[in-house]
């Protein structure tokens, strides 16, 4: 039995355990604590993605009320997106986290099959109506993609995210609450698009973190929004700052979730350092282009830079030195006031290119850039090249 | 797990015409290639090509010259090319620059394209 150091604490847990249930009146307690226990336990790792921060609370509601099925989740998507969702399940202890697992599951499942949200949550209704017993979900389900700063977002009967940009007031993105899950086979859900400026943060909340005892929802609402006004952008304090303020402001005793998403831009400098090999140069661009949406280029400038910087690439990599081929070309890309700098390296030769085909490439650089300044060198090529941006803002 | 650059659809069936869609880039990677899908699946006795880049977000140089290459394949079997370019496109610019239009009608929808194609090719019987 005696194993080195481990008796001592088993007692202890077992000690409390036993103190615990005595002081349980009917097992309320134990089966609040293992629906917590539960609900956390299911709850996901938050991905990690360029362009994205983000940070997620959840809490259980108090002893004498339900311990709902509230939960977030966020997952990557195909082309650098990002699915986030939020909702919220009627119903009381392990039941409903064992619910919220399924349409956990369930909506990534959809989520992964790269369906837009309304149709996601079209298919969610089906499910609960289908598989499910119990009461009502409310859910919302956005796609962010940092590429382009935009999220687009659907919600069945879910009250809507906020949107804090930087210098701005915090507003409620417009999201037509639809038809909440489980209710009709004939439910409507709208989708609705909106912009995330650089370092603007988006908050997907439950009602429990706006709803209190005494506390309509309508009013609670705009007290969160106030809240979110006053504090801090960054997802991790905003979340630990909303929780602090919650008893002076709803007193809620309702579970809860929160989820905020903060857009980060890349830093000022760009550094992509990839094989000298054909298919680097689509890496480049991914990188590339959303850099450059960050920097604040257009979708033709995006286009035209990325294109020069492509040649300048190709060219590098077909006439690479043979000995060195392995060795890593290198793009850099900086912002120098509203002139964005562009130089690929490499350790091969800058080769005159024949007039047919690649003769086309350099002339469209030098025709789609400001300058182009090509150094051939017996160690490397160095081609710098410079494109002042049209509405540069921002950064 | 690499997705591919792009993919050649033809979900616009034409007795008289061959109908592609290429959804996303087209670069020297995968030039060749699209080139020679292009070529196997088109008849002598089409009246053309509508090469529709509506869904492509990325067109090099090598590109560029596949276009030009493509017209002057079916120039010579008296076939037309027809390219589909989206007012405002971001690639617009440079197909312009290009100066592509000398060589292939630039339609701004699939819809217009295909009209285009067959009245003309009703129409007078093409030259």
């Amino acid at each position: 039995m005696e194993r080195g150091g481990i008796p001592e604490e088993g007692a202890v847990i077992v000690g409390a355990t036993l103190s615990a249930l005595k002081r349980a009146a009917h097992g309320v307690e134990i089966e609040r604590r293992l629906g917590e226990a539960l609900q956390l336990s299911l709850l996901p790792e938050l991905p990690v993605v360029p362009g994205l921060r983000f940070a997620a609370r959840y809490r259980a509601g108090t002893a004498d009320t339900r311990v709902g099925g509230d939960w977030y989740d966020a997952f990557p998507l195909r082309a650098g997106k990002v699915g986030i969702v939020i909702g919220d399940v009627v119903g009381q202890g392990v039941e409903a986290a064992a619910r919220m697992a399924h349409l956990q599951s369930a909506l990534r499942a959809y989520a992964l099959e790269g369906l837009r949200p309304a149709v996601v949550l079209e298919r969610m209704n089906g499910f609960v109506l289908e598989g499910e017993q119990g009461g009502m979900v409310t859910v919302l389900y956005a796609i962010v993609d940092p590429d382009g700063s935009t999220v687009k977002l659907a919600s069945a009967g879910h009250p809507p995210p906020l949107i804090h940009s930087p210098g701005g007031t915090p507003v409620f993105a417009e999201a037509r609450a639809g038809t909440p899950l489980g209710v009709t086979y004939f439910p409507t859900y709208e989708e609705s698009m909106a912009t995330l400026d650089p370092w603007s943060t988006l908050l997907l909340y439950t009602d429990g973190l706006a709803e209190g005892p005494e506390l309509p929802l309508a009013d609670g609402l705009e007290a969160l929004r106030l809240s979110v006004a006053d504090g801090p952008a960054e997802p991790e304090e905003l979340c630990r700052t909303l929780l602090g303020s919650l008893d002076t402001r709803a007193g809620s005793r309702d579970d809860l979730a929160l989820l905020a998403v903060q857009v980060t831009p890349p830093e000022r400098t760009l550094v992509i350092s990839v094989p000298t090999r054909p298919s680097s140069v689509a890496c480049m661009r991914r990188a590339m282009s959303r850099w450059l949406r960050s920097a604040g280029a257009d979708d033709v400038e995006i286009y035209e830079i990325l294109l020069a910087c492509g040649e300048a690439c190709v060219n590098t990599i077909a006439h690479a030195h043979p000995a060195v081929s392995d060795a890593p070309f290198e793009v850099h890309a900086t912002r120098e006031g509203d002139e964005i700098v562009i130089v690929v390296s490499d350790g091969g030769k800058w080769r005159r290119p024949p007039r047919a085909g690649r003769g086309r490439g350099v002339a469209l650089m030098r025709e789609l850039m400001d300058a182009v300044r090509i150094d051939p060198g017996d160690r490397g090529t160095r081609v710098t090249m410079r494109r002042r941006l049209e509405h540069a803002s921002g950064t | 797990m690499k997705a591919p650059l792009a993919q050649l659809r033809f979900d616009e069936l034409d007795d008289a015409l061959l109908v592609g869609r290429v959804v996303g880039e087209i670069e020297s990677a995968n030039a060749d290639a699209l080139r020679g899908a292009l070529l196997r699946h088109l008849r002598n006795d089409s009246a053309g090509l509508v090469l529709d880049l509506s869904s492509t977000s990325y067109l090099d140089s090598a590109a560029i010259e596949l276009l030009f290459e493509l017209a002057r394949r079916l120039r010579t079997h008296r076939q037309r090319l027809c390219l589909v370019v989206p007012a405002g496109a971001p690639m617009r610019r440079v197909l312009d620059l290009c100066e592509i239009d000398t060589v292939a009608e630039i339609h701004e929808t699939i819809d217009e394209a295909l009209r285009t194609m067959h009245e003309d090719s009703e129409g007078g019987g093409a030259g």
